[in-house]
C-alpha cells in the first residue's frame, strides 16, 4: 500500500487489471470447456482448488477494479462533494456485495 | 469626447514591456524590495524575445580561451566605432556573470562533454582582437531566447511580481520634463488606467514592423519609442536598422546566424560561396551588415537564385544530421513549415530581412534616459529609464553583433533595476498629478477610437511599410532617401482620414493596430530623416553616394525629435573613453572581416 | 460547475456573409466564430470569401487578410507568426493548433475557425487563459536550488549532456494551451485538474537534474484532481503544434511517483 491515496488508487486500478488478465483467460478457457456440459458438469468445475482460488480471486479483483473504475467516473463528473461521497459509498457497497454473495455461494456448493 | 473613468495605481517603479529586459528589470526591482508593476500588451512568454534563436554572448571561455576584452573589441568593431565604449566595457565585463545567473535561474543551456554551457561561433565574434574565431555564444539549441524568456518569467513569478497583462500603454505622464508614470488601456475589460511611479522603465522593444518584410513579430511596433517621441524627447541613431542575412524568402521568418556558426554557408546562382570574396577571413561569419550587403550585391548583379533571381541559398545539407537535430532543431522545423525545405537535403532560400533596431531611446549605461539641454549638454530625464531593444545605450552603435542583444537585455535590465533601487526609497509618496496632465493622451485615444474617415489602418500601414522597404533599405542614396522623405509623409497625413470600424473597448484589436500604426509612423519618419541626414556609410547605414566612413564629420550619435511631420536633428558625442583602466579605448580603424 | 447543456445565449447562429469583391478566381470560404461581450447578441458564424491567389499560405495569413481588407473588427491574438510565441492558438478545422503554422491549403473545403474550446471567450477568437496561467504559476516554474549552492558565482551548475537531453521535448513548450483545451478531462475539471500543458511543465522541473526539490514537486502534484484526472486520452499529444508529448510526460510523473511513493 502506498501512503498517497490518489497514487494508491491509480496503482491498484492498474495492478488489478493486470491480475485480472490471466484469471479471465483461465475462465475463458474453462467456459469453452463447459459449453456442452450440464449442471453437474458445471459443479465439477469447482472440484479442484485451482478453480476455487481463481474464482475467489476473480470476484475480489473484479470487485476492486469495478469500484475503482466507477469511482474514477464519479470523480470526473460529479462536483458536489456530498453527492460524491454518497455515490462513492453506494459504489463501495455495490462492489463489495457481489464478491461476498459469490463467495458465500461458492462455499455452499463446495461444502 | 467620451469620458473615461480612470483607475489609479501607485507603484515605486513600473516596467512597460515583459520581454527579456523588462522581466530582468522586474526581477531586480522585486529583489530590491521596490513595489513594482510590469505592464505588457501581451502575456510575457509571447514577447518577441522568444524568437531569439542562436544564443547569448559572454566570454565564459568554456570552449577555448576567451577574454571579455576580446568580446569588447569585437563589439566596438561590429558597431563600426559608433558604440559608446564605456557602455560596451560594462556590457562585456558583466556578460559572464549575467549568463551564469541565467543558468542558475534555470535556463536549459546545451552542454559540453564536461557539463558546461555550450558555446558556438557567431558572426563577428573573434579571439585575440580579430585573430581567429571565438566560440562565445551560449546556446540552448536554437531556442535560446525562448528558454531565457520562459525562465525569466518563472523568476518574476517566484518574486510575486505584479503583472498587468494585455494592458496597452498609451503615453508617458510627463510634467516639467519629469516622468510620473504611464496611461494604459486594459484590453481584457476595456478600462483606462493611470500607473503612477517614481521611475518608469520602458522595455518595449524594437519597431521592425515599420518595414514590409521583417523577422520581427506583429507586435514589434516600438510603442515605447513613440511614447518618448510624443513626450517631446529625442530618439538616437534611428538610421541604423539591421538586416539579418537569413530571413526565409517570402515568409521572413528568422534562420539563426548559429546555422552558419555550426558550418552552414551561403551560395549564389553560380554555386559560389561568395562570402569568401567579400570577407576572406570571417567568410560567412562576418558581421551581419557585411553579409547582408554582400548578398544584396550578388542579387543586384544577377547572381540571385530562384525564378526571379532575388534570393540566396543557405546550405546546411552538408552538416551531420545529428548536429542539425541536436543544435538546430527549431530552424529545421521552420524551414520545413515556411519554405517546404528538408534541411538535410536541400538549401534554404533566404534573403536579408529587417531584424533589429540599433537606434532607440538614448540612455547611459545605468539605463537612465538622456536628452539634450539648451546649452548642448547631456541631461538625464528624471523618472524615465529604457532598456533592451527600445534603448540605445549605445552598445551596438551602427551594427549589432549576433547574440549581443540577449546579453544586452539581461545586463542592462539588471543595471536599470539596480539604479532604480539607488534612486527610489520603497513606498515613498507620490506627487499629485491632475487629470489635465493625462488629458492629451486620452484625447488622442478617443480621437482614434472614434475616427470615421475612409482609409483603413491596414492601407496606411502598408503604404508606410512599402515606403520604408523600398526607400530605406540595405543600400541608400540621396535621391532615394529624398523621395522616401516625401513618401513617408503620406501615410502620416493619412491619419486625418483614418477609420476605425470597431468602436468597442474590450479587446478592440482594430484600435490597437491603429494606435500601433500611429506609433510606427512616427518612428518611420524619424528613421527616414536620420538616414537622409547621415552622409557617410557606417555599419548598417550604407550610402551609395558616400561610400566611406567619415570619422571626421560623423563620429557622433544622431538625435531626432518629431514634431508633426517635421523631424528636428541634433547630435551627441560618441563616448571615446572606457569605464576603467582595465581596458584602453579602441581607436577607429578600417573595418575588414 | 460544468453543465451538460449550454445556456441559450451561447447558441451559435448563422452570421453575415461577405462576398469577394476582388473577382478572385480561387475563392475559399472562411467561417469565423464571432462574439462581442459588449452586445447582447448570441455568438454567430460569419462567412468570408477570400481570394487565395493573393494570400499567404497559412491560416494566420488568411485571418490577417480578412482583418486588413474585408472586416477590421475580426478579433484574434497574433504575434510572432512563426510558431514560437503561442499567441494564435485556435480551433481550426476541428483541431486546436497555431494559425501561423497551419497551412490553409491542407484544409479541404471551407475553413472553420473557432476559439480554443471550453474556455471563456473574451471576444471572437480570443479566449481567457488566466486560469491556465495561474495553474502554471502553482507548479513553481523556477529552478530550486539550496541557497548555499546558489551562491557559487564563479561558474554554472554543471549538467551532463545526458541529463540535459531529458529536458528535450519538455522545455520547448510555448504555453499555447492547444493541448489543455483539447483535453476532455480539462474541460470537465479545468478548475482543479492542472491539464497537460501545466503538467508537462511540472515534469520539466521535476526531471531537471539541477533542481533539488524533486520530492517536494512530486508531492505537490500527486493529487487526485491535479494529476490523476488524466485518463491518457491522448488528445493533448495529437494536438500539440510543436510535436511535444504531454501525455508521455504525465505518464512519466505517475511512474516516478511510484518510485518515490514511500516519501509522499
Amino acid at each position: 500500500m502506498m501512503k498517497n491515496r490518489a497514487l494508491n488508487k491509480w496503482f491498484m486500478q492498474r495492478a488489478s487489471a493486470v491480475i485480472l488478465i490471466p484469471i479471465l483467460l483461465f475462465f475463458l478457457y474453462s467456459l469453452i470447456n463447459l459449453v456442452n456440459k450440464d449442471y453437474t458438469g458445471a459443479l465439477n468445475f469447482f472440484d479442484n482448488y485451482l478453480s476455487i482460488i481463481f474464482f475467489v480471486l476473480f470476484l475480489i479483483f473484479a470487485g476492486l477494479h469495478l469500484k475503482l473504475g466507477i469511482n474514477e467516473i464519479v470523480e470526473d463528473y460529479i462536483q458536489n462533494p456530498n453527492l460524491k461521497s454518497i455515490l462513492n459509498k453506494i459504489i463501495m457497497i455495490y462492489s463489495a456485495i457481489f464478491p461476498i454473495i459469490g463467495i458465500i455461494s461458492l462455499l455452499k456448493i463446495i461444502l | 469626447m467620451s469620458s473615461y473613468p480612470i483607475i489609479e495605481h501607485e507603484y515605486d517603479v513600473i516596467v512597460v514591456g515583459a520581454g527579456g529586459s523588462g522581466l530582468r528589470a522586474a526581477v531586480g526591482l522585486a529583489e530590491a524590495g521596490l513595489k513594482t508593476a510590469c505592464i505588457s500588451k501581451v502575456f510575457p512568454t509571447r514577447s518577441h524575445t522568444a524568437a531569439a534563436q542562436g544564443g547569448i554572448s559572454a566570454a565564459l571561455g568554456n570552449m577555448s580561451e576567451d577574454d571579455w576584452r576580446w568580446h569588447m573589441y569585437d563589439t566596438v568593431k561590429g558597431a563600426d566605432w559608433l558604440g559608446d565604449q564605456d557602455a560596451i566595457e560594462y556590457l562585456c565585463k558583466e556578460a559572464p556573470r549575467a549568463v551564469i545567473e541565467l543558468e542558475k535561474y534555470g535556463v536549459p543551456f546545451s552542454r559540453t562533454e564536461e557539463g558546461k554551457i555550450y558555446q558556438r561561433p557567431f558572426g563577428g565574434m573573434t579571439a585575440n582582437y580579430g585573430n581567429g574565431i571565438a566560440q562565445r555564444t551560449c546556446a540552448a539549441a536554437d531556442r535560446t531566447g525562448h528558454a531565457i524568456l520562459h525562465t525569466l518569467y518563472g523568476q518574476a513569478l517566484k518574486r510575486n511580481t505584479e503583472f498587468f497583462i494585455e494592458y496597452f500603454a498609451l503615453d508617458l505622464i510627463m510634467k516639467n520634463g519629469k516622468c510620473y508614470g504611464v496611461t494604459a488601456w486594459n484590453l481584457q475589460d476595456g478600462t483606462i488606467h493611470r500607473f503612477r511611479s517614481h521611475i518608469t522603465i520602458l522595455a518595449t522593444g524594437g519597431y521592425g514592423r515599420a518595414y514590409f518584410s521583417a523577422t520581427s513579430a506583429h507586435t514589434c511596433t516600438g510603442d515605447g519609442n513613440a511614447m518618448v517621441l510624443r513626450a517631446g524627447l529625442p530618439l538616437q541613431d534611428m538610421e541604423f536598422v539591421q538586416f539579418h542575412p537569413t530571413g526565409i524568402y517570402g515568409a521572413g521568418c528568422l534562420i539563426t546566424e548559429g546555422s552558419r556558426g555550426e558550418g552552414g554557408f551561403l551560395v549564389n546562382s553560380e554555386g559560389e560561396r561568395f562570402m569568401e570574396r567579400y570577407a576572406p577571413h570571417a567568410k560567412d561569419l562576418a558581421s551581419r551588415d557585411v553579409v547582408s550587403r554582400s548578398m544584396t550585391i550578388e542579387i543586384n548583379q544577377g547572381r540571385g537564385v530562384g525564378k526571379q533571381k532575388d534570393h540566396i541559398y543557405l546550405h546546411l545539407n552538408h552538416l551531420d544530421p545529428k548536429v542539425l537535430h541536436e543544435r538546430l532543431p527549431g530552424i529545421s522545423e521552420s524551414a520545413k513549415i515556411f519554405a517546404g525545405v528538408d534541411v538535410t537535403k536541400e538549401p534554404i532560400p533566404v534573403v536579408p530581412t529587417v531584424h533589429y533596431n540599433m537606434g532607440g531611446i538614448p540612455t547611459n549605461y545605468y539605463g537612465e534616459v538622456i536628452s539634450k539641454s539648451e546649452n548642448n549638454k547631456d541631461v538625464i530625464v528624471p523618472g524615465l529609464m529604457a532598456v533592451g531593444e527600445a534603448a540605445c545605450v549605445s552598445v551596438h552603435g551602427a551594427n549589432r553583433l549576433g547574440s549581443n542583444s540577449l546579453i544586452d537585455l539581461v545586463v542592462f535590465g539588471r543595471a536599470a533595476a539596480m539604479r532604480a533601487a539607488e534612486l527610489v526609497k520603497p513606498n515613498s509618496k507620490h506627487e499629485k498629478i491632475s487629470e489635465n496632465d493625462t488629458q492629451k493622451s486620452l484625447s488622442r485615444f478617443d480621437k482614434l477610437r472614434n475616427a470615421n474617415g475612409s482609409t483603413s489602418t491596414a492601407k496606411l500601414r502598408d503604404q508606410m511599410q512599402r515606403t520604408m522597404q523600398s526607400k530605406c533599405a540595405v543600400f541608400r542614396d540621396e535621391k532615394i532617401l529624398k523621395q522616401g522623405l516625401a513618401d513617408i509623409k503620406k501615410p502620416w497625413q493619412g491619419i486625418e482620414d483614418i477609420v476605425v470600424k470597431d468602436k468597442s473597448l474590450i479587446f478592440n484589436t482594430d484600435l490597437v493596430e491603429t494606435l500601433e500604426f500611429d506609433n510606427l509612423i512616427r518612428q518611420a519618419m524619424v528613421t527616414m530623416a536620420s538616414a537622409e541626414n547621415r552622409k557617410e556609410s557606417r555599419g548598417a547605414h550604407s550610402r551609395e553616394d558616400f561610400k566611406e566612413r567619415d570619422d571626421e564629420k560623423w563620429m557622433k550619435h544622431t538625435l531626432a525629435w518629431q514634431d508633426g511631420e517635421k523631424v528636428k536633428i541634433d547630435y551627441r558625442n560618441v563616448h571615446n573613453f572606457t569605464l576603467s583602466n582595465e581596458v584602453q579605448y579602441f581607436p577607429p580603424k578600417a573595418r575588414v572581416y | 460547475m460544468v453543465q451538460f447543456s449550454l445556456p441559450k445565449n451561447s447558441k451559435v447562429v448563422e452570421g453575415k456573409y461577405f462576398k469577394d469583391k476582388t473577382n478572385g478566381k480561387t475563392l475559399k470560404k472562411v467561417k469565423i466564430y464571432r462574439w462581442s461581450p459588449e452586445s447582447n447578441e448570441n455568438p454567430r458564424l460569419d462567412t468570408y470569401e477570400v481570394n487565395m491567389d493573393e494570400c499567404g499560405p497559412m491560416v494566420l495569413d488568411v485571418l490577417i487578410k480578412i482583418k486588413n481588407e474585408i472586416d477590421s473588427t475580426v478579433t484574434f491574438r497574433r504575434s510572432c507568426r512563426e510558431g514560437v510565441c503561442g499567441s494564435c492558438a485556435m480551433n481550426i478545422d476541428g483541431t486546436n493548433t497555431l494559425a501561423c503554422t497551419k497551412s490553409a491549403k491542407d484544409i479541404v473545403g471551407e475553413i472553420k475557425i473557432y476559439p480554443l474550446p471550453h474556455m471563456q471567450v473574451v471576444k471572437d477568437l480570443v479566449p481567457d487563459l488566466n486560469k491556465l496561467y495561474k495553474q502554471y504559476q502553482s507548479i513553481e516554474p523556477w529552478l530550486q536550488v539550496e541557497a548555499k549552492n546558489d551562491k557559487v558565482d564563479k561558474h554554472e551548475i554543471y549538467q551532463s549532456k545526458k541529463d540535459r537531453e531529458k529536458l528535450d521535448g519538455l522545455y520547448e513548450c510555448i504555453l499555447c494551451a492547444c493541448c489543455s483545451t483539447s483535453c476532455p478531462s480539462y474541460w470537465w475539471n479545468g478548475e482543479k485538474y492542472l491539464g497537460p500543458a501545466v503538467l508537462l511543465q511540472a515534469y520539466r522541473w521535476i526531471i531537471d537534474s539541477r533542481d533539488e526539490e524533486r520530492e517536494k514537486r512530486l508531492k505537490k502534484v500527486a493529487d487526485e484532481l491535479k494529476l490523476f484526472r488524466c485518463h491518457t486520452i491522448m488528445n493533448c499529444t495529437n494536438s500539440c503544434p510543436k510535436g511535444l508529448n504531454p501525455a508521455k510526460a504525465i505518464g512519466s510523473i505517475k511512474k516516478m511517483l511510484t518510485q518515490y511513493s514511500k516519501n509522499l
